[in-house]
């Protein structure tokens, strides 16, 4: 008897040091992120020694959700160069540009991985998962995911069939249409996106007329609208939109959580519903 | 003895009358046309809300806009005696567009929405004055428009680094809005900030027109006849750059407006430069507010800006313009 | 109107042009300035009519300063017909010579009768009146330089001061031209022409003033000024005077070495 424990502890103890030093081993120790959204994924995942570089983006609070932990990270500007002199054992990089140094680094033998960037809330799952088993950290993923659904299915429930409307009204005159990660978040908040609406709509551009003729029920600014002091952000200074602000529901939900897919898509989709719960209230 | 010539001379009265009675017209037009369409049916205020904040900026600045570039492209003509000029062919709507990007981007129309107009009218004279300087007193049509590229390729390449330097995300649309102009979505504070400049210069301009006329003659036979020539120098170029930098402020680079309306309008006015002002004026008008309400029929199914529409027109209007003068051209 | 030089010195482009010039000319003359290419002619002129300002001296006009005159009430007066025939515009001859009346109309205002009729007798004058509905860029040489020269009679000038005006003329408008401009002389006013036809000079003109180099060399009657050691000094020439049928003529015989 005591033999056999032995024995079954012995080959317990050996398979823990067989494994854990390979798990060690195998973990990238120098990640290199060339693209926003896999930042910030990286820098939730993983503790900042393990991280060679992230870009420029992932500090600057206009665009990054997580400005603030990304402060004192190295940059790189993403040319194959300067990456190579980082000598990262792993490269993220996302779906879209950067492709001719990406196919650079794989053709000389780096290990690349591609995090999908899917427009939906499904998709951020899949992005977290990517990056997680990439940089060797599932169960940190794994918990990631677990508060991200948690907080989903936390919403508050829906009392009525009423779907108000809702438009992301953008710099430009740009709204965000279907397909869309912020559609998705409005869906999952109980909001119809108005955009489909607006039949003359073309490459997601809404005159002004349109907005004020046809009001939506929730109109959410994704930038504040003296953020930006460029003469394409003039639109969000028009007279009509303080207007529209006056006599409609408003939020001012920043650009930066919907940017990518990343968790913290949450806290919009939060801020939304209790949004939705209030017209609900109204109605009732 | 009544002169039987007297009947071929243009009846200036029956031109302006007649081109202002189109002007307001082609105004009436502009603000009933919108994806809205009449209104009709629009529940409480939006209908008024629309026609007040939206279509009345947009046809207010239409017309003036296109007012200050017929008359200031007449005026340019007129002085320079070259039918070649034009503020975007000469460079000045370049330098006024590089003074509202710096004005913009420097922070200062934050904090004093006055000096976006400013600085677009102190590029617009510089750029101006650059020009001048470059193309000289006996420069024929071929030296202005070079002197013109240089100038406006480097107001332009200035404008582009701006925008780069300022990391601005949007950056690249930015300089889309700069480089083809647009009257889309303007607003009431928009125009009180502008018109006053523009009105400014619109007036200088007129007063033009007997410098003008007297120019076709020549400098020395213009001195004779009582003309201040230096005189008319600074009202040509503050004139100029009053109204076409202020317009470029809030609308961006629109040109070749005032190429095709003067030449339209030549034959009509004699071809005397000092009737030309007034009749380019409102030709500007009517020209720029039937090509917003053009764009604004075709939305639906092509986006196109106001300054890629002009543009089309002008372009190959200025080709057949230099086949036309070659033989004048030629050195 | 009485127009004087005294010690008039211009500077072109960095070159005297004129050193030291002292002219007069009074009204009920036509005085001609003539001399070889580069003397000095077309910038003496300019610089009486006001439009050069000199480095030394002054221009007098009825014995007041240039620089004293009212623009306007200086335009009114005294009329220059430029060398180079430019129009910048198609504009009709009946537009050119209207150009004329500009500073007898105040800003703003259109034709007066007063100004159709001084159009009329100065298209009369030049005998353009069946060319006023035609643009002036379509005519002959000579007929531009009629209407010009209508343009510069429409001001109703107390002096004309006119830049080579007959010359590319046939030989009938020729005469005719400086015919007019000697009527115009003796009705009162200052006439100043600067020419290179020695024999018209000669013949139609009070006063002659010989240039050379940016001097006044002579300066008096024509058979005083126009002598053939005057022109074999100046021109290089070695000239002929003669009178036929009571018309002075000047032949310029040979080159002299």
């Amino acid at each position: 008897m005591l033999r056999r424990s032995l024995a079954i502890l012995g080959l317990l103890a050996v398979a823990v040091l067989c494994v854990a030093p390979a798990r060690a081993a195998d973990a990238p120790r120098r990640i290199v992120s060339l693209d926003l959204c896999t930042d910030q994924l990286l820098v939730e995942l993983v503790p900042r020694d393990r991280i060679a570089a992230v870009t420029h983006l992932a500090a600057d609070p206009t665009v990054s959700a997580i400005p603030e932990q990304a402060r004192d990270i190295p940059i790189t500007r993403g040319g194959a160069e300067d990456v190579l002199r980082l000598d990262p054992d792993l490269i993220l990089a996302g779906p879209f540009g950067v492709r001719g140094t990406v196919d650079l680094l794989q053709r000389l033998g780096r290990r690349v991985v591609i995090v999908p960037q899917h427009q939906q809330l499904s998709g951020v799952r899949e992005a977290v998962q990517t990056v997680a088993e990439a940089v060797g950290e599932p169960a940190r993923g794994a918990a990631l995911i677990a508060d991200f659904d948690r907080r989903l299915a936390a919403l508050p429930r829906r009392q009525t069939g009423l779907e108000p409307t809702a438009i992301i009204y953008q710099i430009g005159g740009s709204v965000s249409g279907s397909h869309s990660l912020a559609d998705a978040a409005l869906a999952a908040a109980g909001f119809r996106n108005g955009a489909t609406g607006y039949r003359l709509t073309r490459g997601g551009q809404v005159p002004l007329e349109l907005l004020v003729a046809d009001p939506p029920d929730l109109l959410v600014l994704s930038s504040a609208p003296n953020e930006y002091r460029t003469a394409l952000a003039d639109n969000l200074r028009h007279p009509v939109i303080a207007t529209l602000r006056r006599e409609h529901a408003s939020i001012g939900l920043p650009w930066r959580y919907w940017l990518c897919g990343t968790p913290h898509i949450v806290d919009v989709v939060e801020k939304l519903a209790a949004v939705r719960a209030g017209i609900e209230a109204r109605a009732r | 003895m009544k002169a039987a010539w007297a009947n071929t001379e243009p009846n200036a009265r029956t031109l302006l009358g007649g081109l202002a009675v189109v002007a307001l017209l082609a105004f009436i037009l502009s603000l009933a046309i919108g994806p809205v369409g009449l209104g009709r049916g629009l529940p409480g205020e939006a209908g008024a809300l629309i026609f007040r904040e939206i279509r009345l900026p947009r046809a207010v600045l239409g017309a003036l806009v296109g007012a200050s570039l017929g008359l200031s492209g007449a005026a340019l003509q007129g002085y320079l005696r070259n039918p070649l000029a034009e503020p975007s062919l000469v460079g000045v709507s370049g330098g006024a567009a590089l003074g509202a990007v710096l004005t913009i981007h420097l922070g200062l129309s934050a904090a004093v929405a006055l000096t976006l107009p400013l600085g677009a009218l102190l590029g617009a004279a510089v750029a101006m004055l650059a020009v001048v300087a470059l193309a000289g007193k006996h420069g024929g049509p071929v030296t202005l428009i070079l002197a013109g590229l240089a100038v406006s390729s480097l107001a332009t390449a200035l404008v582009s680094l701006a925008l780069n330097v300022s990391q601005n995300p949007f950056a690249m649309v930015e300089m889309v809005f700069w480089l083809m102009g647009s009257l889309a979505d303007r607003s009431l504070p928009q125009v009180w900030l502008a018109a006053p400049f523009m009105l400014a210069g619109i007036a200088l301009l007129l007063l033009l027109g007997r410098a003008l006329d007297a120019l076709s003659l020549g400098e020395d036979a213009a001195r004779s006849l009582g003309i201040d020539i230096a005189r008319t120098r600074t009202m040509v170029v503050a004139g100029t750059a009053l109204s076409v930098g202020a317009a470029t402020a809030v609308t961006g680079i629109i040109g070749f407006v005032g190429l095709i309306v003067p030449h339209a309008l030549r034959p009509l006015a004699g071809h005397r430069p000092g009737l030309l002002l007034p009749a380019s004026m409102l030709g500007g008008a009517i020209m720029l507010l039937l090509a917003d309400i053009a764009l604004r029929l075709v939305q639906p199914w092509v986006e196109l800006r106001i300054g890629v529409l002009t543009a089309l027109l002008g372009a190959p209007f200025f080709v057949w313009l230099v086949l036309k003068t070659r033989s004048e051209l030629a050195p | 109107m009485r127009v004087e030089a005294r010690g008039l010195g211009v500077d072109l482009k960095g070159r005297l042009v004129l050193k030291g010039v002292d002219f007069a000319a009074q009204p009920s003359e036509l005085t001609a300035i003539i001399g070889p290419n580069g003397a000095g002619k077309s910038t003496l002129l300019r610089a009486l009519a006001g439009l050069l300002a000199p480095v030394a001296g002054t221009v007098l006009a009825d014995g007041r300063p240039l620089d004293g005159w009212d623009r306007q009430a200086l335009a009114r007066r005294l009329a220059y017909l430029p060398q180079d025939r430019v129009v910048h515009w198609a504009l009709t001859a009946r537009a050119v010579v209207a150009l004329g009346r500009l500073p007898h109309q105040p800003p703003g205002a259109g034709e007066s009768a007063t100004d159709a009729r001084a159009i009329t007798q100065a298209l009369s004058a030049m005998d353009v009146t069946h060319l006023a509905p035609r643009p002036v860029i379509e005519m002959s040489g000579g007929e531009r330089a009629r209407v010009l020269a209508a343009r510069a009679l429409a001001q109703e000038p107390a002096a004309l001061f006119a830049d080579e005006p007959a010359s590319g003329l046939d030989p009938a408008h020729q005469l005719a031209l400086f015919e007019h401009l000697a009527r115009l002389a003796t009705e009162g006013r200052t006439v100043i022409v600067a020419l290179h036809d020695l024999s018209l000079a000669a013949r139609f003109c009070h006063r002659i003033v010989l240039m050379h180099e940016g001097n006044v060399v002579a300066a008096g009657a024509p058979e005083d000024v126009l002598t053939v050691e005057h022109l074999a000094a100046v021109y290089r020439i070695d000239a002929k005077l003669a009178t036929i049928d009571g018309v002075p003529v000047v032949l310029p015989r040979a080159l002299l070495p």
